[in-house]
């Protein structure tokens, strides 16, 4: 405690939410420091090694060291979980991300006016507009390297091309162009966070398929860490210090964000001073410093007076649906050249927003089409566990032959609304500590019944275009109706422009505590339909741009203790 | 002490089966299983059980992968115990059918045994995780990068045929920059 480094900017957090704020200050002169609770992995440290990356502790650790907790609203116990982390490293999530990259639509922004409201839903529109975060969309695309064909999604406005033309699709997305037509629903290019044009020094996808779960080898997925954050570092003015864990927020004595207390990678606890403090460690552990950070004239925690911190957690709704091609009928139908390569590249969004969805409420998601992960040993899980009696023996092993070698599997993924209910919200757990024996996040679950029926219909429309595929499939099986994503988390510190119904302001600002912003998914007030990394990126670089502009024009003072 | 570390005091007396004594022989137990996480009966037991549930196990290296994998944290103190007890459960059964240990019963006669891990019929042991646990080890094993001790001779990427889990990560220098991984 004995520290007196003091800087302009601690970012808390260097993913998705994190790394554009670092970078829009550094480039404005600020000197920055970003906290990263995790390991600072570089290509290097990514391999194909599925059991280290996928199936132990490389992006999340146990949870005996680092857990969360989770029950169901209405339950008094909660039960220790892995879920509810996004990865923990230099560049968080977006390192093992997929990387599909969808922007939000008009209607997301002003989903309580457009319903008239959701009965047990907590709707609330957005205090910004599409129009207002599209030239951020823009520059985050450029900034990080997308690659999609725009005009081909009717549902989406968007007035700019992408940085960089499609990813080539595996031959099959023919058939799922002709499936979909079929039914009158209109397929576009998945747009992807993924090169496919040499960009910024970094080199084009080698098609090896290995994105989501893995840290890409090749430096060609848009990372943060591949895209910004070398950026950052390169101005001089920005530190990312790895292994370090932030437990709490100080303010001065006009409530203004003073200092971040953190443990050091040897577990020290240490002080670093700040004119302006972002946090960005994810919608739930966001939630978290904040409510850990009571203390004085906030005995709530941190911009909590409302007690809104944590509240209006949302995850995304998810499905899953798989079509069982024989590659014998494939290869006849389309020739035997490029099978090996790794992505579909298809999507749908006709139920984006869909009147005649037929559940009551119009609001639905993402269809994503792809190709199953090539992992193989998630592949040889998925083969035993899907039915009722594990498969074991010569049967398995016929299975996975089958699956090597006479199959392809054809997917689709939904992302759809979760809407905000009052049973679903994140607080500090009374009994369980991390290893800094500090109170874990409690996720208190509860879904609204209507999201998971808009869901259920939407997994009954993927099915049917995987029905109309020709070849016939050999079999279709619905994998997930109505689950849960937890890793896609939004909503706990609300932004608004009334102080009693939100956390935050516009800029992402705390309406309670000045120089206090929070830019990772928690101020979305609703989740969206799609996976919301790019939009996290967009108000990123919208809320860095305000922050600097404020420093540019001398309006942020330093604070005193 | 929290919920987690509850349940582990708890796994760890099942894993003794005796309630006496128990942070010295925990000590105890822990040392030993550190150093070679199953006896040679339970190795047996379980070698025979992986071959079973995939075969071809054995010739993968697939027990030795396991029992790597129990010897390591975490697994060392959430599993290995459930492990070596599921182990000792199919001698007995093995005997109980009549036999001398379950790797020496015939392979019908150890599907027959399984089988019954499988539906959780056996007493004292939650036999159907263990099962789902022993299917999951065998795949990896079987599929894992050699340098895990499985997969030996990459004999099961042969088995799946061309796949770019066989590709060597490819290294950008240009990209590589300072930072070190935390021993997490």
């Amino acid at each position: 405690m004995s520290q007196r480094e003091a800087v302009d900017v601690v970012v808390v957090g260097s993913g998705a939410g994190g790394a554009p704020v670092a970078l829009c200050l550094a480039e404005a002169g600020a000197r920055v420091l970003v906290l990263e609770k995790g390991p600072y992995y570089t290509v290097r440290d990514f391999t194909h090694d599925e059991v280290s990356v996928c199936r132990r502790d490389f992006w999340v650790p146990w949870e005996h060291l680092d857990p969360h907790t989770i029950r169901k609203a209405g339950e008094p116990e909660a039960r220790v979980t892995r879920e509810g982390w996004v990865s923990q490293c230099v560049g968080g999530g977006t390192v093992h991300m997929s990387g599909f990259f969808y922007r939000l639509h008009a209607e997301d922004f002003r989903l309580a006016t457009l319903t008239g409201g959701v009965r047990g839903a907590e709707l609330a529109d957005w205090p910004i507009d599409l129009a207002e975060l599209e030239p951020f969309y823009d520059l985050a695309e450029v900034r990080v390297g997308v690659s999609g064909q725009a005009g081909l999604n009717p549902f989406e406005l968007r007035r700019r091309p992408f940085p960089l033309p499609p990813l080539p699709p595996h031959p099959a997305a023919a058939l799922v162009d002709e499936a979909a037509r079929g039914l009158g629903l209109q397929p576009f290019p998945t747009p992807r966070a993924v090169l496919s044009r040499p960009y910024g020094g970094r080199p084009p996808c080698n098609q090896c398929g290995f994105c989501g779960e893995y840290g890409c080898e090749n430096g060609s997925k848009s990372s943060v860490l591949a895209s910004l954050l070398p950026l950052a570092e390169a101005t001089g003015r920005c530190e990312i210090r790895p292994g370090c864990m932030a437990c709490r927020i100080e303010v001065d004595a006009e409530d203004r964000a003073a200092a971040v207390v953190y443990f050091d990678p040897a577990g020290v606890e240490r002080r670093v001073g700040a004119r302006v403090v972002v946090v960005a460690a994810s919608a739930i552990e966001s939630a978290r410093l904040l409510l850990l950070s009571a203390g004085g004239r906030h005995p709530q925690g941190l911009a909590n007076g409302q007690g809104l911190v944590g509240k209006h957690l949302t995850f995304s709704t998810f499905g899953k649906g798989t079509a069982v091609l024989d590659r014998a009928a494939v290869v006849a139908r389309l020739g035997g050249d490029h099978l090996d390569l790794p992505f579909l590249q298809r999507s749908l969004q006709d139920d984006y927003w869909n009147e005649r969805l037929g559940s009551g409420l119009p609001k639905g998601g993402t269809h994503n089409f792809l190709l199953h992960h090539p992992n193989p040993i998630n592949a040889g899980v998925r083969l035993a566990m899907d039915s009722k009696w594990t498969l074991w023996g010569q049967p398995l092993k016929d299975a996975l032959r089958r699956y090597f070698h006479e199959e392809i599997w054809a997917e689709f993924e939904v992302f759809g609304e979760f809407l905000p209910v009052p049973g679903c919200y994140v607080d500090l757990d009374p009994g369980v500590k991390d290893r800094w024996g500090l109170p874990a996040a409690r996720i208190t679950m509860a879904h609204h019944p209507l999201a998971d029926d808009v869901n259920r219909l939407m997994v009954r429309r993927g099915l049917d275009v995987l029905e109309a595929l020709q070849p016939k499939p050999i079999r279709v099986v619905p994998w997930a109706w109505a689950n849960t994503t937890y890793h896609l988390q939004q909503g706990t510190c609300r932004f608004g422009d009334d102080p009693s119904r939100s956390v935050l302001d516009r800029d992402c600002q705390a309406h309670e505590v000045p120089n206090l912003y929070v830019t990772d998914a928690s101020f979305m007030p609703t989740s969206g339909g799609c996976p919301a990394t790019p939009t996290i990126l967009a108000n990123a670089f919208r809320v860095g741009h305000k922050i600097a502009e404020r420093f540019r024009r001398g309006e942020i003072p330093r604070g005193k203790l | 002490m929290n919920r987690f570390s509850r349940r582990a005091c708890i796994l760890g007396l099942l894993g003794l089966g005796t309630a006496g004594a128990w942070p010295r022989l925990l000590r105890a137990e822990a040392a030993r299983r550190a150093a070679a996480p199953f006896s040679a009966e339970e190795r047996g037991a379980l070698a025979a059980a992986c071959e079973r549930v995939l075969p071809g196990a054995g010739e993968a290296g697939v027990p030795a992968y396991l029992e790597a994998c129990m010897a390591r944290a975490p697994f060392d103190r959430f599993l290995a115990p459930t492990f070596g007890r599921a182990a000792r459960a199919m001698d007995a059964e093995a005997r109980a059918a009549g036999g001398r240990s379950f790797a020496g019963l015939t392979p019908e006669a150890q599907d027959a045994i399984l089988r019954r891990f499988q539906r959780g019929e056996i007493k004292g042991l939650q036999a159907r995780p263990f099962f789902e646990h022993l299917v999951r080890f065998c795949l990896e094993g079987f599929l894992c990068d050699p340098r895990h001790g499985g997969n030996r001779g990459e004999v099961g990427w042969r088995f799946i045929g061309h796949h770019t889990c066989w590709w060597a990560p490819r290294r950008i220098d240009s990209l590589v920059r300072r930072g070190r991984t935390l021993p997490y």
